[in-house]
């Protein structure tokens, strides 16, 4: 009896840190924050209550369906294609050829370089003036075209950087996941008459499904909150046309001094990444 | 009984964390040499940051105390600040615009400091405006710093190549500028007009202003939505829709102006001193080829925005006095002087006396000791500098507005509309 509750003791001690941990910077920023949406709370002013009014605000705000529709059509698109991109290159990757420990590293440089250093290298590569895509369009005819300065391609050229810099995550971690696919099941499937596209899809598929399920989840996460691309390449300009969720909380909260109304936003929006977090790890939980 | 005890366990573990937490973090009175933390803006001039810097470390070797200073960027000083105020962790003392001192007063973080000023003053007499810029209630909350005058850089071989001379007002501007376009091989003006960069608010005042337009009229009452205004946005509109411009200044931060000049990619840009300096100490080729006069002119005269900084010291500054003391050693008139030669023409001294040094007699720098003092104005003219009127800077809603017209293709009337709605909405709320 004795011996068990000092195990029992000895657990909630080891466990301790973590529940200070999980209270202190988690749970009470989160309490904190539902509760200043609920104020008008503004950098260096005193607080009161509002109840609804920044709720109300931002439904009724035609920047808050353009920045969340940004959001979505951001985290969409770089999610497929980076899934693509990295899929191919696992692929590729997973081929014996000669180099092929070589490409394997060199593959993983746009993951690896820090944010800071890819958007200004992508904001030199993306200049009107003197950017080198421009240049060699140039040269080869074609009309310069300002990336970063119209509506229409602003948010393109968020996009594919952030292709760019996260499609390794996706290619080590599929590479991983069909390394792991015993050649056995191939060599049967093969036996029973099955083609290379039936062995893709009946077992390299099954076989990578949930590492690459993983993937996507955690990849969802990080891009719905992506900052430093964004903010570095365009600020969210020209007007709204590339800016999301994050930067445009940053901001509302800091620029604009309006820390409530900011946090109003993200706390509107937090459901929908819930579910999608809920849906994920129920596919990837599930019994085959 | 054993729930009970667990819950002890973990109430008791919990207690003393944040009892900890308490005494680490608790106001304690400094004993011995104080340490300051001090912000700057960060000065596109190297010289001007390193001048300081030592001026810090003399300090340090005369009175013991130990200054930290950080050189922070133009765009993310004023953010670090709001960011400080709210985390209670404003520097002792800081370089603030002057129209956010109204602000940063209003949030009671700064100090009185009516007796530095005072005893500034009477060395050295500021300039008569920039002191009641920083006096609030009778106070002053802060020391004048500087100000930062723009000019505006013509290509002087492109324009003797082509017959043409630097212009004197805006309509000349457009005329020349689209002829040198026209030739193709390099676009005849390029300034920020985007989210990023505070150039294009100062740019879009400097053009209103000319026009007889303003944010604010004289009591500080909103007073955008004017037919002046309107002339003044079209204008600036028609530089981008003509293709006077390059298509990119939407997207450009406060280092495009620089970048476009040094790569000889436009003929024209307004700015400071910056690359003034850039081609003092790189490109003297590039110099030898510039001409620099004063912004153009308007109908309603001449007109650049100085954005005038001050000195403010935090109120919960744990060393007032030493904070007071290291103002009156760096502001003292022969270390200044020292200090606003390095920089280069980028920054124009606060003491009046100082205007006349031999400094400012070389042409180049003659246009923004010329624009600080005779055409000088700031944000807010012909208002007070006010919170609303540094909140509507801060946020761009000049540049914004631009946007709507450029981007959005709206009418200029819409467009004046929403920015009006937006600084009434700002004015209101510093009412």
């Amino acid at each position: 009896m004795t011996a068990r509750l000092n195990q029992r003791t000895l657990g909630l001690m080891l466990i301790l840190p973590m529940f200070l941990y999980v209270m202190g910077m988690i749970l009470f920023p989160f309490v904190m924050n539902i509760w200043l949406s609920f104020t008008n709370k503004r950098v260096g002013m005193p607080t009161r209550l509002i109840g609804l009014g920044n709720y109300l605000f931002w439904l009724k705000n035609p920047d808050f369906f353009k920045v969340l529709g940004n959001t979505l059509i951001y985290t969409i698109t770089t999610i497929v294609l980076k899934f693509l991109i990295g899929l191919a290159s696992a692929l590729l990757l997973n081929r014996r050829f000669w180099g092929r420990n070589f490409f394997r590293v060199f593959f993983l440089i746009p993951w690896i370089l820090p944010s800071l250093v890819t958007c200004f290298t992508w904001r030199w590569l993306l200049d009107d003036l003197v950017g080198v895509v421009n240049y060699l369009l140039t040269r080869l005819g074609l009309q310069a075209v300002a990336w970063m300065s119209r509506p229409g391609t602003a948010l393109g050229s968020v996009i594919a950087v952030n292709i760019w810099r996260g499609f390794p995550f996706f290619g080590i971690l599929l590479l991983a996941a069909l390394q792991s696919i015993p050649d056995e099941l191939y060599d049967a499937a093969r036996v029973d008459g099955a083609g290379r596209l039936q062995c893709f899809v009946h077992v390299t598929i099954p076989g990578m499904r949930k590492i690459a399920l993983i993937a996507v989840l955690l990849s969802t996460i990080w891009t719905f909150n992506d900052f430093e691309i964004v903010f570095l390449l365009t600020r969210g300009g020209p007007g709204y046309s590339s800016m999301i969720l994050v930067p445009f909380v940053y901001e509302i909260g800091i620029r604009g001094m309006q820390i409530a109304r900011a946090i109003t936003f993200p706390v509107l929006v937090f459901p929908v990444l819930l579910a999608l977090i809920f849906f994920t790890s129920r596919m990837v939980l599930r019994e085959d | 009984m054993q729930k009970k005890r667990v819950i002890k366990v973990l109430l008791s573990a919990a207690l003393l964390a944040v009892g900890t937490l308490a005494v680490a973090t608790g106001k304690q009175e400094k004993a011995g040499p104080a340490t300051l933390e001090v912000w700057l803006w960060k000065s596109f001039v190297a010289e001007q940051n390193t001048y300081m810097e030592r001026q810090f470390r003399s300090f340090e070797a005369a009175t013991g105390h130990k200054v930290n200073v950080s050189f922070l960027p133009a765009e993310e000083i004023y953010k670090k600040q709001l960011a400080a105020v709210e985390a209670n962790i404003f520097p002792d003392i800081s370089e603030i615009w002057v129209q956010n001192i109204d602000q940063f007063n209003r949030m009671g973080v700064l100090a009185d400091i009516t007796d530095t000023f005072d005893a500034l003053n009477a060395r050295s007499p500021f300039s008569p405006l920039l002191g009641t810029m920083v006096t609030i209630g009778g106070k002053k909350v802060g020391i004048p710093f500087n100000t930062s005058a723009e000019a505006q850089y013509w290509r002087k071989d492109i324009l003797d190549n082509m017959g043409l001379k630097p212009a004197g007002t805006w309509e000349e501007l457009k005329a020349t500028a689209k002829k040198i376009t026209a030739a193709g091989q390099l676009f005849g003006f390029a300034t920020a007009l985007g989210r990023p960069a505070t150039d294009g608010e100062k740019l879009i005042q400097s053009v209103m202003w000319a026009y007889g337009g303003s944010v604010m009229d004289v009591n500080g009452k909103p007073a955008f939505k004017t037919a002046a205004t309107a002339q003044a946005f079209d204008y600036l509109a028609s530089l981008v829709r003509e293709k006077i411009m390059p298509e990119g200044i939407t997207s450009w931060d406060d280092g495009g102006n620089n970048r476009a000049y040094q790569t000889k990619s436009v003929a024209c840009v307004q700015n400071t001193a910056s690359v003034y300096n850039y081609m003092r100490l790189n490109d003297q080729d590039l110099l030898k080829n510039t001409v620099i006069v004063p912004v153009a002119a308007g109908p309603k005269g001449r007109y650049t925005d100085t954005v005038p900084h001050a000195l403010g010291v935090s109120s919960k500054s744990k060393s007032l006095q030493v904070a007071k003391d290291l103002m009156k050693y760096i502001m003292d008139e022969t270390l200044y002087q020292g200090w606003i030669e390095q920089a280069g023409a980028q920054i124009q001294p606060v003491y009046s006396r100082l205007v006349d040094k031999e400094f400012w007699a070389d042409p180049y720098r003659r246009a923004f000791i010329e624009a600080g003092v005779k055409y000088g104005a700031y944000e807010g003219w012909p208002g007070p500098a006010s919170a609303a009127s540094g909140e509507i800077f801060g946020t761009y809603v000049l540049s914004d507005t631009i946007q709507k017209i450029l981007l959005d293709n709206w009418t200029t009337d819409k467009a004046l509309d929403w920015g009006l709605a937006k600084i009434n909405e700002i004015y209101e709320r510093w009412k």
